[in-house]
């Protein structure tokens, strides 16, 4: 049919046809009937009004150098908060010589990901070893400092974005083995394990993270001697691992469930035992199949780690919200928000990318 | 008959499984020599599968004993992983792991079980391939192949750990027509040297050719042991004769 179309319109040229094509396309789609026509218009307007209204807030009128709010406009966007604070917003109230050493652990962070991620890379058992075991009490030492010369730098000064990622990282990457093992604990044939594994991810799953850091707060000092301090940092990791490993369990017994039962009957009529089974056979079919849920626990956790403020931890929300209330820029709060609810969405849809690419490349891989 | 003489690799005796209330196996008595080709037959539902199962320890049993060469084959117990070692499996559904290379399908049993290392093992896997007329697929990854190919691998992956007897549970029964042929002259061909397998098979043809012994059974029993000359002569029960009629005129 197309190739009748073609040939009677030979002589047109190609740019007046496909507009033809689309003119003839939103007739058919756009105002077919007269409902078409209304429900078209008035879309249409309310598009066209919401842009009126953003663009000369957020751009056209915007400023954005400014040392305090007596720079700003009362009608307009002013950036300049944003501008102005940025550094604190990145790196909380790590004194500002010493902020190198965020930027060193986040780039050995990404560098070692990225090998263990790239196909042919050599020798990626040592790469994730490095990221489980050494990275961790590597990074902890950067930031914390106190040895080696670094300047000792309590977690309460941490914050920010910074403060986010290391939450978002450190909650994924320490729950993960934990989950495995819970995952195949739901599994197991050893009724200990299988009951443990079962009462710890339905008590930890039916609570809301909210109540766990609550908890951490408020009951954790009186179950201790009077004067024991701790950590709000380590209080919030701790919280945020408890919740997470029983979320990212039930993904990976998902991902168990997904895989044929054969496969688990073909290691065994090699010889392989449980471990075997587990560590060659079914965890790698496994970890392919929960890559999306995976993803959409991080997402997930990434935007869950605002709570911390609960234990007086400034991560990039709360921080930004405690900047608006700064006598300089007092009553910024929109310019702010709206600056970390693109934060956000920029970590979660670039995670959902990551996904997506991840699934086509693990789909390419078993066809390759 | 062979196996009299030799020493059995195999025992089964006095074999009984429930699902259930489901009545699957009925003291199935089984010996099986070195070198001696058995092929097990019967309408579906009869128990083949299950005895098969039962053999390599895929599935327990409550009653009766299996013995490899002497030895008491007992799923509970962690001398069951020797037990399959020794014993080759391939299955109906070819159960290739799909996130491997076909080489490294084969190989990962005896590097990781035998210790072989990564050169010896794909030297001694690309003998196989070769043998299963598949050299040249050794670096495909299962959901490229064909399902012969898929099966014939599969078989390559069982012999690879050097089984002292291999179990076939209805090899070409997923596959297309046109490659049952091709995984049955594989199959042929190992017969023909000299290993020690029990197949459970409806491919009448192959039976007549290859099998030393045709047991033939119907609900959960061993109702007929005969040399196939005997069988498809029809000096047997009548279940059998009826269920060879259907066979052979299934497939005419």
């Amino acid at each position: 049919m197309t190739a009748v179309v073609n040939s009677s319109r030979v002589e047109r040229s190609p740019a007046i046809a496909q507009l033809r094509r689309r003119l003839a396309w939103a007739r058919a789609n756009l105002f077919a009937r007269p409902i078409d026509v209304l429900l078209t218009s008035t879309i249409a307007a309310a598009a066209v009004a919401l842009l009126w209204a953003i663009v000369p807030w957020a751009f056209i009128d915007a400023v954005w150098v400014g040392e305090n709010r007596a720079a700003c406009r009362p009608d307009a966007a002013c950036w300049a908060f944003i501008v102005n604070r940025g550094g604190q917003f990145l790196y909380g109230f790590y004194p500002q010589p010493e902020r190198w050493r965020v930027n060193a652990v986040f780039l050995i962070f990404a560098v070692s990901v990225f090998l263990l991620l790239r196909r042919d890379t050599p020798g990626k058992r040592v790469v994730a070893f490095f990221l489980l075991l050494v990275f961790p009490i590597l990074g902890y030492v950067l930031l914390h400092g106190g040895v080696a010369g670094l300047s000792r730098v309590t977690t309460d000064k941490w914050g920010g974005l910074s403060l986010t990622l290391l939450l978002g990282v450190a909650g994924i990457v320490v729950s993960f083995p934990i989950a495995i093992v819970l995952a195949l604990g739901r599994q197991s044939e050893m009724p200990l394990f299988r009951w443990a594994s079962i009462a710890y991810i339905e008590i930890c799953r039916g609570l809301p993270l909210i109540a766990v850091l609550f908890m951490a707060r408020i009951l954790l000092p009186y179950a201790f001697p009077v004067g024991s301090e701790f950590d709000p940092l380590a209080l919030a990791v701790t919280g945020i691992i408890l919740f997470e490993s029983a979320y990212l369990a039930e993904v990976f017994r998902g991902g168990f469930q997904a895989i044929p039962k054969g496969q688990a009957e073909a290691a065994a009529a090699i010889g392989f035992g449980y471990w075997r089974t587990a560590i060659y056979v079914t965890l790698p079919q496994m970890l392919r199949v929960v890559v999306p849920g995976v993803v959409n626990n991080a997402i997930a956790l990434v935007k869950n780690t605002t709570l911390v403020v609960i234990l007086g931890l400034f991560e990039v929300l709360n921080i930004v919200a405690a900047g608006a209330a700064d006598p300089d820029w007092l009553g910024l709060h929109a310019e702010g928000y709206v600056f970390v609810g693109l934060v956000f969405w920029g970590l979660c849809f670039a995670m959902s990318r990551y996904s997506q690419s991840l699934e086509r490349e693990l789909k390419a891989a078993e066809r390759s | 008959m062979m196996s009299s003489s030799s020493r059995p690799i195999l025992e089964v005796s006095g074999l009984n499984k429930w699902f259930g209330a489901m009545h699957a196996l009925r003291d199935v008595d089984l010996t099986v020599g070195a070198g001696e080709r058995i092929v097990v037959c019967g309408p579906s539902g009869s128990g083949k599968s299950t005895m098969v199962r039962c053999i390599n320890a895929l599935e327990r049993y409550q009653k009766g004993l299996i013995r490899l060469e002497g030895e008491a084959i007992n799923p509970d117990c962690d001398s069951v992983l020797g037990a399959r070692r020794a014993i080759g499996m391939v299955f109906q559904a070819f159960n290739l792991f799909p996130h491997l290379s076909i080489l490294d399908n084969i190989t990962l049993g005896p590097r990781k079980l035998l210790r072989l290392s990564r050169p010896d093992a794909e030297s001694a896997a690309m003998i196989l391939l070769s043998q299963v007329r598949m050299e040249d697929q050794a670096r495909k990854m299962p959901s490229q192949l064909s399902g012969g190919q898929q099966q014939r691998a599969a078989i390559a992956r069982a012999l690879a750990m050097n089984p002292k007897l291999m179990l076939f549970d209805e090899p070409t029964s997923a596959l297309d027509p046109e490659m049952v042929k091709e995984v049955l002259d594989v199959m042929t061909a190992l017969a023909e040297a000299g290993t020690t397998m029990i197949c459970v098979t409806h491919e009448m043809g192959f039976a007549k050719a290859v099998a030393d012994r045709i047991v033939f059974m119907d609900q959960g029993k061993i109702v007929e042991t005969a040399d196939p000359t005997a069988f498809f002569a029809g000096d047997c029960c009548d279940r059998a004769r009826s269920f060879v009629g259907t066979t052979t005129s299934g497939q005419a």
